[in-house]
């Protein structure tokens, strides 16, 4: 027999569902190498506090870090960085990157979601997004002395934009196609409660409306829409969503229609998993597939998949967990609440603006919010595993 | 093992008091509260657990 050396296990994605990964195989004992391949050129950070602390200014770049130099070489890794992963080929087990061809005994990918741009617009230096810490860095500094701003997406991420500019003293313009805000998993409850934030804050709302054209002058920027009129800021900030990142999927036979398709353990194919913004999983309390963009299912698959391929064991469904800072509320969300159940309010009172609410349906809670009631929230937790 | 927490950080998703209800809990606010920094060892593998979950990486141990 000819031995040849073991390829062990290749990580695509240096992002926190990679890393995570790769601290819960080596926490449940796989001891084969393990080679991390990451697309930027820094260290996995987190991205949460781009929108928030770092935005706000309070935060320098390196606290986003996860994890010190130091205790990433613990983990004895082969890592290469600012590298893409080009093209991934199952049958002979290899993955073609921008500078190297590895093979695998186990792959997994964990490249995340690039953000979605609003075509026509890439190339206008007035026109931000927000995605990385670089995004954020710019961002920041483009706020610096001015007084107005467009936001495009009235999102979760675009109402903590809007809540930034707020903080700065910037007047924004938002914008949707959609007809009120919207956060993620709430069902639409607490599109009016953020609308009236909006309005109270001084910020002009244009909903339901299409972008026709944009138009970039020496000193601002300018939306023609769908409804004929115009809205103009000194600079705009995009938010409308991010798209997979499985370029380099598009021969593998894999199903990626929406990100990779995995089961419930993350397995795409024998010996291919997918976590993180990338991955949409079997999700067996819903019964469906959800492509989730959160912190806490980075984290979550990515523990599991660790284990699952460490030791062979599953790990238990979780429900969806983001939390958010709005004006200074902060938002916490587990499950998903449901557009056609009114909220339950469990604790507190909306009057107060302190409570925690549910949705219960047929006597199962399907979802629970809390808003700034985090010590309430983390106590009806328990309503979510009856 | 030390623990160290970071309340600017810190979001209150309580998820480090719901696994290592011993050795974190939040204030009214929901931030993070030590309880003790230097856990027995029958609660370090929690302390650990719970240090992962963070969804603010607000928990950081040293060993």
């Amino acid at each position: 027999m000819i031995s040849v050396e073991d390829p062990g296990l290749v990580i695509v994605g240096a992002s926190l569902a990679g890393l995570t990964c790769a601290q819960s195989l080596r926490a449940e004992g796989y001891t084969k190498k393990i080679t991390l391949i990451g697309a930027e050129r820094h260290l996995p950070y987190n991205r949460p506090p781009l929108s928030k602390q770092v935005l706000a200014g309070k935060w320098q770049a390196a606290q986003t870090n996860i994890d010190s130099a130091e205790k990433f070489a613990e983990l004895g890794l082969d890592f290469f960085f600012d590298e893409d992963a080009q093209e991934l080929n199952i049958a002979s087990k290899e993955v073609r990157t921008s500078k190297r061809t590895l093979a695998f005994e186990d792959l997994i990918i964990a490249t995340g979601a690039s953000v979605r741009r609003l075509p026509g617009t890439e190339s206008m230096s007035r026109v931000h997004v927000l995605r990385t810490i670089d995004d954020a860095l710019g961002l920041r500094e483009a706020l610096v002395g001015i007084k107005c701003a467009v936001v495009v997406g009235a999102g979760v991420l675009g109402s903590e934009v809007i809540s930034a500019l707020s903080e700065y003293g910037i007047h924004a313009t938002v914008i949707d196609r959609m007809a009120r805000p919207q956060l993620p998993l709430t069902g639409g409850h607490f599109a009016s409660r953020v609308n009236d934030l909006f309005i109270e804050h001084g910020v002009v709302a244009k909903y339901g409306v299409e972008i026709n054209s944009v138009t970039e002058q020496e000193t601002g920027i300018t939306f023609d829409l769908s409804d004929g009129s115009k809205v103009s800021g000194e600079i705009a900030v995009v938010a409308i969503g991010c798209i997979p990142n499985v370029g380099f999927l598009a021969n593998s036979g894999l199903d990626i229609s929406n990100g990779v398709l995995c089961d419930s353990n993350g397995l795409a194919a024998p010996h291919i998993y997918a976590a993180g913004d990338v991955a949409s999983w079997h999700n067996s309390i819903t019964g469906k597939s959800l492509r989730l963009e959160n912190q806490t299912s980075a984290i979550e698959q990515g523990l599991a998949v660790g284990k699952f391929i460490a030791t062979g064991e599953s790990s238990p469904t979780t429900h969806p967990f983001f939390w958010s800072e709005i004006f200074g509320n902060k938002i916490l969300m587990l499950g998903n609440l449901e557009a056609d159940i009114p909220l339950t309010i469990v604790h507190g009172s909306p009057s107060d603006n302190r409570f925690v609410a549910a949705t219960i349906s047929n006597g199962v809670t399907t979802g629970i919010v809390g808003w700034n009631m985090p010590r309430e929230f983390r106590q009806s937790r328990a309503m979510m595993e009856a | 093992m030390k623990i160290r927490v970071d309340r600017d950080a810190c979001i209150g998703a309580g998820q480090c008091a719901l696994v290592a209800g011993s050795i974190f809990d939040q204030d009214d606010d929901g931030l993070v509260v030590l309880l003790t920094d230097t856990p027995s060892d029958e609660f370090i593998a929690v302390a650990r657990k719970a240090a992962t979950l963070c969804p603010a990486k607000a928990i950081a141990l040293e060993e």
